[in-house]
């Protein structure tokens, strides 16, 4: 693909994301690479649904430079370190989906329970430990868990996700959070030992859980 | 005049456009309202109307002096005890209204939450004015026990996102202690993600959310 259709090909993604429930505002992030030397990111506080394919920000991976009056994602870093250490990547996605922003809240990894999960994923979910926003602490604990994998939470922060094409990393999302919201549901049904879950058997189990 | 009264309409049309906004969200119920500061006074829903709802005539305009109703005076002492702030939205939104049953605080598990609301949102232990603005000290965002929740904006728009910001930390807070392990970002953490925040986040961003709600509505 040329420079002009990956632009519109992060464009249409960011779009896809927001319409899915993923990401929300300004908030989460998309990167494709360009080549082996850069890579075509969505611009620092600008929301998915008003931008243009000319507002994506072109980085150099090795050196985090850029061009345009657009700012990058202010997590360039993370997607630049992932390109650089692993080749086959083409793909990185940052959102802060609900069901795994709980997940991350609880530092928790998200168990991988099928080989459809393995088979996509690469094995459980594990979670960076918790650094502040665009530092190189955050930056070196998010490539290192999701080393060998699709994916991997951000504590207290919220998700990443890579794949070799912006598709697989989209399936891996929209897998994740699946995923997460099963494993919430399945802890409440334990709980209550009630096969329904809604808002009113997870306010029960809160309180429950509150109270050990 | 009639620029003031084209003004009170502009603010009007914001206001019916977020209660929209809040419907869709489902972070609204009947008895919810929004008030902004215009001059020396304020514009303030009709609590009678469920704010997805309203129109342009379901709106008082409150003054000091006024005889006030209590949601009256709640609204305008807010807006007199946060001079930055500019607009009051309270809600009662689905996983807040369970943190306020329960807790007398709802720590920040998120960074987003740490960075617009803070270090914690303070739980009021009643709908007194007094009550409110004790949990509202250093803070732009409460919850009350009551099951409503409360965000004070340098715009409406920023009120909305507080909103918004405290619904997903609640959610998150109230999952993650089911799942057993509730982690509070770092107190220094919190305090520098909310300094920078107060000091930089632009008023662009907030409008970008509402943008960007609208469009998926579309």
């Amino acid at each position: 693909m040329n420079e002009i259709e990956l632009r519109n090909l992060v464009k249409e993604s960011g779009v896809r994301l927001v319409k899915e429930g993923l990401v929300r505002g300004t908030w989460g992030n998309v990167s494709v690479r360009f080549d082996e030397t850069s890579m075509i990111v969505t611009p620092s506080g600008l929301d998915y649904l008003s931008l243009k394919p000319e507002d994506m920000v072109l980085v150099d991976i090795n050196t985090l430079e850029y061009t345009s009056e657009n700012k990058p994602t202010t997590e360039k870093k993370i997607h630049a370190a992932i390109y650089r250490e692993r080749p086959e990547i083409n793909a990185v996605i940052h959102t802060h989906s609900p069901w795994c922003s709980s997940m991350a809240a609880a530092h928790t990894e998200i168990p991988a329970v099928t080989d459809e999960f393995v088979k996509l994923i690469g094995g459980e979910v594990r979670v960076a430990p918790y650094g502040l926003p665009s530092t190189s602490k955050l930056t070196n604990a998010t490539v290192s868990a999701i080393r060998d994998r699709k994916a991997c939470l951000m504590a207290g922060h919220g998700v990443l996700v890579c794949g070799e094409s912006l598709e697989e990393a989209f399936e891996v999302c929209k897998m994740l959070e699946e995923s997460a919201k099963n494993f919430i549901s399945d802890r409440v049904s334990t709980i209550l030992g009630k096969e329904e879950v809604g808002l009113k058997e997870i306010k029960e189990a809160f309180e429950r859980a509150s109270e050990i | 005049m009639k620029t003031e009264d084209n003004m009170i309409e502009k603010v009007k049309r914001k206001i019916i456009e977020i209660g929209k906004l809040l419907g869709k969200e489902d972070l609204t119920k009947k008895g919810d309202t929004i008030s902004v500061r215009v001059g020396d006074s304020i514009l303030l829903t009709d609590p009678s109307i469920p704010l997805p709802e309203l129109t342009d005539k379901d709106f008082k305009r409150v003054s000091q002096g006024d005889n006030m109703s209590p949601t009256e005076t709640l609204h305008m002492a807010i807006l007199g005890y946060k001079k930055e702030g500019n607009a009051v939205i309270v809600n009662q939104a689905p996983y807040c209204s369970i943190v306020t049953g329960k807790m007398d605080k709802l720590p920040a598990v998120l960074d987003d939450f740490a960075q617009i609301v803070g270090y914690s949102a303070k739980v009021s232990k009643s709908d007194n004015v007094i009550d409110i603005l004790t949990a509202l000290k250093k803070r732009n965002a409460c919850l009350i026990q009551n099951g409503s929740s409360l965000a004070v904006g340098r715009t409406l728009e920023e009120a909305f996102t507080g909103v918004m910001v405290l619904e997903k930390g609640a959610k998150a807070f109230v999952e993650s202690t089911i799942i057993g392990n509730p982690v509070k970002i770092g107190l220094m953490d919190a305090l520098l993600m909310n300094f920078i925040y107060k000091k930089k986040y632009s008023k662009k961003n907030q409008e970008n959310l509402l943008d960007q709600i609208k469009k998926t509505e579309e």
